[in-house]
């Protein structure tokens, strides 16, 4: 893949991974399945989940310093993870406004059933960003993907990874005063790719 | 001197350019800074951009000026003013070129979803449109937004920056609406409302897409269309970014387009003069005329529109502090969840759209208003009614208001004519007029008429037209007067026969009898039959909906009856979801709070209650305990953290039901805390749960929501006199908000003991900032919480 890719993810796609969703329910994997699979219907029902993603070149100026086609950051985690690559794929995916609106009216009734259906919706997110990878790789071997917020690698970066990937007009997604994506259940990533 | 473009559509098609981007990589080379800083550095591909547009066939040229706003650029004026001058420049030898401002959206959500205020967004907007008209602008084009609020922030401060023709166009996603949900009908009732000067599509994919979208506009827009597609989606080709419709392909469908009726057009992303130049050949002979004027009465909410007199339409009134004094200590809280829990329960009962009456004497209501209206679209798409006497406060919530409102009400005095239709005209709305003036409520149905028709011939000086009215002809309660439903019914008939669409508080007309859902129902029925196009209601009132989904059925108004039989068999039995309650007998308190089943809490406190069990040792004696073994056994890890919360709220239930029969003892004050998820901060799950286990030990907890200022928080504990708080705080750039926040009320007298948490924070971190005490999860606080209390006893 070279240019932009676009892509929706359909909802039948999207299989809910339960190692991910425990861990967010601070629960075990076999855990009450009416609960969760009521929060999955509910969360299924307003998904309009697409990627956006982008091929760009890598370069490495200084020691922990990475140029992201032409903008630059500074992260010692980033750097070892994408050194030596010469490119990356950077793509945001989506699950859409309609699953912040439905989660924000279930924090208004109750408690329980927002805890739940924010895990799902996260676990989705995750999922969806899995497929979104499999995709742009089509085959090709990478590093595992980082995003902004892991290790050292500033949160600010965000904004640059929304440009490249013109997140804006193919995907509807927003950045906040303090760096919160909207729609809230958004990832954006980075995947250098080995020569 | 040009004419006016809006005089100048009338007789001729006129085209927008093509896409920028696309040109700018030609001449100059692919780059990834932003577009609008070549007016400065770069002026000179800039002008030959343009001039290769109007070589074309472009007559409405768009400045370079999508992503500028006073936010991004502190020299905004000298780029908006750049740019305008070099489109000028390069339309020198065409003198009837216009030259668009061009307004996109900030790249940011409005909140309540996202941080920027709809005040905020309308001054970006107001001082673009400023400097626009400033630097000789012919027009604002509105492009590209994809969320409804945004688009009316831009018009609104576009109208109060300037007095330019605004032309607006929205990026449409494959299923044919606006990421934020609008689809075009709701866009269109919307702009119409604002009275922009035309409407149509940009971006958004390809031309086949708004070809397929094009007939919702046709059919219901009375502007001129504007259809400016991408020339499909980019992808690759030799390594280079390539556009999937070629420049033959995109003429083609604009053909179909503009037979199709569509007014104005262009190109967005990866259109190049070369597209522009043979969708000119392609149209320009075609026949050329505006839409025609639709005559229609619609309202809207940020997702859809529902169009008066289609079938008749429920109001939810119960969102109406009068006889409701559990909304009016609501109100007085400020407790808007209540007030939203409520608008979601209408919701969920059928209503079409709901009714909201905030007024309370001794407080704001402007400002309970504008909160209200804000809260309910946060959590509702239903259209809303704007109910209130004070017309400062209908003006704040028209400006406010995502969509195009019903405005409830103006009556025949001039007074209360000229202070509300002004707004109506500048927001749009549809306005709920009541049959009574200076002299009272006529007697007869014909001077119940008469005022109606003055009503509408009086507001033709503000603009308005009869459809943008909808006549209440009033009722009043058939025991003062027994003629009084009698007159209705016929004033309902005579409007109607006249023309008028109409509107009624149904209940009215039993108020002073026993068993008013009767009396009701049948009264609903005699309307409808006459004509009844809206109806105020309450949702819950299962006799007045079976009265208005059995006479949409008989009417006709219910196509294969399915409303009725989805209505029907949804109350008469299929239970939504089988509860184990409905299996053998009832639960007890307790089992009901460890297998956390709300209701059932609820019902078995009801139940004890009523048997004579005392409140204190129902709490004391079983709820407490039932907590504390659910808390044992999470603690245990034989139960988890969803678990646990349903429990909790399964207690919250059953207290809140077992707390309104005890007595506030004289002198013992009720345990408060107050919760706030820090400034520029919106987790709030942590605090939710912290509430909700508050709530369940029997606390009373002032939740102040997220985001929240430290002004806000001492506020706060000023209003309700609360001296305990608890701080939340996700991450970790809303940490010195916290320790800003402690410190503030630290230095409150008498002082305020704070407890803080929230994933970022640590106890040593906790004592860095000064906090009294660190919650590392709900348990803990709510133990801080009762040691708090424990020790002032």
């Amino acid at each position: 893949m070279e240019g932009y890719l676009y892509k929706e993810i359909g909802e039948g796609e999207l299989s809910l991974p339960i190692n991910e969703l425990a861990a967010r329910l601070q629960s075990p994997r076999d855990f009450d399945q009416a609960l969760i699979k009521e929060a999955e219907g509910e969360i299924r029902a307003c998904l309009s989940c697409r990627f956006s993603a982008v091929r760009v070149p890598l370069t490495y100026p200084a020691e922990d310093t990475v140029g992201v086609g032409p903008f630059f950051t500074q992260s010692r985690d980033l750097y070892k993870n994408l050194y030596p690559c010469r490119e990356a794929f950077l793509f945001a995916v989506t699950l859409g406004e309609g699953v912040d609106r439905m989660l924000y009216r279930l924090s208004l009734r109750s408690v329980s059933e927002h805890f739940v259906a924010d895990a799902v919706a996260s676990a989705f997110a995750e999922a969806a960003a899995d497929l979104a990878e499999e995709a742009i790789k089509a085959g090709l071997p990478c590093r595992p993907r980082f995003s902004p917020g892991y290790g050292d690698m500033p949160l600010a970066f965000q904004e640059k990874l929304l440009t490249m990937t013109d997140a804006y007009r193919r995907l509807g997604i927003k950045l906040g005063r303090d760096l919160l994506l909207s729609p809230q259940k958004t990832i954006t990533a980075i995947v250098g790719i080995l020569s | 001197m040009k004419k006016d473009i809006r005089k100048e559509l009338k007789s001729r098609r006129l085209y927008f350019d093509g896409g920028f981007g696309t040109m700018v990589e030609r001449l100059s080379g692919a780059s990834l800074s932003p577009p609008e800083l070549l007016n400065l550095c770069d002026p000179a591909t800039v002008r030959t951009i343009h001039e290769a547009y109007l070589a074309a066939g472009s007559r409405i040229l768009t400045a370079n000026t999508f992503g500028i706003n006073r936010d991004k650029y502190e020299n905004y004026e000298e780029l908006i003013s750049a740019a305008i001058s070099l489109a000028k420049q390069a339309a020198k030898d065409c003198p009837d070129a216009y030259i668009a401002y061009d307004m996109g959206p900030t790249g940011r959500l409005l909140s309540p979803l996202g941080d920027l205020l709809f005040e905020e967004a309308v001054s970006l907007f107001s001082a673009n449109a400023r400097a626009a008209a400033a630097a000789g602008a012919d027009l604002i084009l509105i492009e590209t937004m994809n969320d409804a609020y945004e688009t009316k922030a831009a018009v609104v401060g576009a109208k109060e920056g300037c007095d330019l023709p605004i032309f607006v166009t929205n990026a449409y996603d494959q299923s044919g609406r606006l990421m934020s949900g609008a689809d075009p009908l709701a866009m269109i009732t919307l702009l119409e409302g604002l009275s922009v000067d035309a409407i149509g599509m940009n971006c958004s994919f390809g031309p086949d897409l708004m070809l397929s979208l094009l007939p919702q506009f046709c059919d219901h827009c009375s502007l001129p269309i504007i259809v400016s597609p991408n020339a499909g989606l980019p992808t690759v080709r030799g390594g280079k970014t390539v556009y999937t419709v070629d420049p033959d392909e995109f003429s083609r469908l604009m053909v179909r387009i503009a037979e199709g009726g569509a007014t104005i057009l262009g190109g967005c992303c990866g259109t190049t003069p070369e597209y522009i130049r043979k969708t000119v050949e392609g149209t320009k002979d075609l026949p050329y005329a505006l839409p025609a004027k639709k005559k229609s009465t619609r309202i809207s909410s940020y997702t859809h529109a529902l169009t008066v007199g289609d079938r008749p339409l429920l109001i939810g009134e119960r969102i109406n502090p009068t006889g409701k004094p559990r909304l009016k200590e609501a109100l007085r809280r400020e407790d808007f969840a209540y007030i939203t829990l409520e608008g979601l329960a209408q919701e969920e009962m059928g209503a079409d759209i709901l009714d909201v009456n905030v007024g309370l004497p001794g407080f704001c209501e402007e400002s309970m208003m504008t909160r209200a209206i804000f809260e309910l679209q946060a959590a509702t798409d239903l259209p809303l009614q704007l109910d209130s006497a004070d017309p400062k406060a209908l003006a704040s919530a028209m400006r406010l208001y995502n969509g195009k409102p019903l405005v409830n009400s103006v009556s025949g005095k001039k007074e209360s004519l000229d202070a509300v239709l002004p707004a109506v005209k500048k927001y749009g709305g549809v306005v709920i007029a009541l049959t009574m003036d200076e002299g009272g409520i006529p007697e007869s149905a014909e001077g119940r008429v008469a005022i109606a028709e003055r009503i509408v011939s009086y507001a033709k000086r503000y603009g308005l037209r009869k459809a943008d009215f909808i006549i209440d002809p009033l009722c009043l309660s058939v025991c003062s007067d027994d003629r009084s439903a009698a007159v209705t019914i016929e004033a309902l008939r005579l409007l109607r026969k006249k023309g008028f669409y109409t509107s009624l508080g149904v209940s009215n007309i039993s108020f002073g009898l026993p068993a008013r859902d009767k009396i009701n129902a049948a009264f609903f029925t005699l309307a409808l039959e006459a004509g009844l196009d809206a109806a105020i209601m309450n949702p819950h009132s299962l006799p007045m909906k079976d009265a208005y989904y059995a006479y949409c059925a008989l009417r006709g108004r219910d196509s294969g009856c399915s409303r009725y039989i989805a209505y029907a068999t949804n109350e008469a039995g299929a239970p939504q979801a089988a509860s184990p309650t409905d299996i053998g007998a009832p639960l007890s308190l307790a089992e009901a709070v460890e297998k956390g089943l709300a209701k059932a809490a609820d019902e078995a406190a009801r139940k004890r209650l009523s048997e004579g069990a005392l409140p204190l040792s129902l709490i004391e004696g079983e709820l407490i305990p039932a907590l504390s073994a659910v808390g044992r056994r999470f603690e245990e890890k034989t139960l988890y953290l969803p678990q646990l919360l349903k429990s909790a709220e399964a207690a919250s239930a059953a207290f809140a039901v077992i707390k309104e029969g005890i007595p506030q003892r004289k002198g013992e004050e009720e345990r408060g805390m107050i919760l706030a998820t820090v400034k520029g901060d919106i987790h709030d799950i942590g605090k939710n749960i912290v509430r909700v286990m508050l709530e369940s030990y029997g606390f009373t907890v002032y939740d102040l929501g997220r985001d929240v200022s430290p002004e806000g928080v001492a506020e706060a504990v000023e209003k309700t006199g609360c001296r305990l708080v608890g701080l939340s705080a996700l991450m970790t750039t809303t940490v010195p908000a916290m320790e800003k926040t402690v410190g503030l009320l630290h230095r409150m007298t008498p002082p305020v003991t704070v407890c803080v948490g929230g994933a970022v924070l640590t106890p040593s971190y906790a004592k860095e900032i000064g906090a009294d005490g660190y919650g590392a999860d709900a348990m803990e606080t709510v133990r801080f919480a009762e040691a708090y209390y424990g020790k002032k006893e």
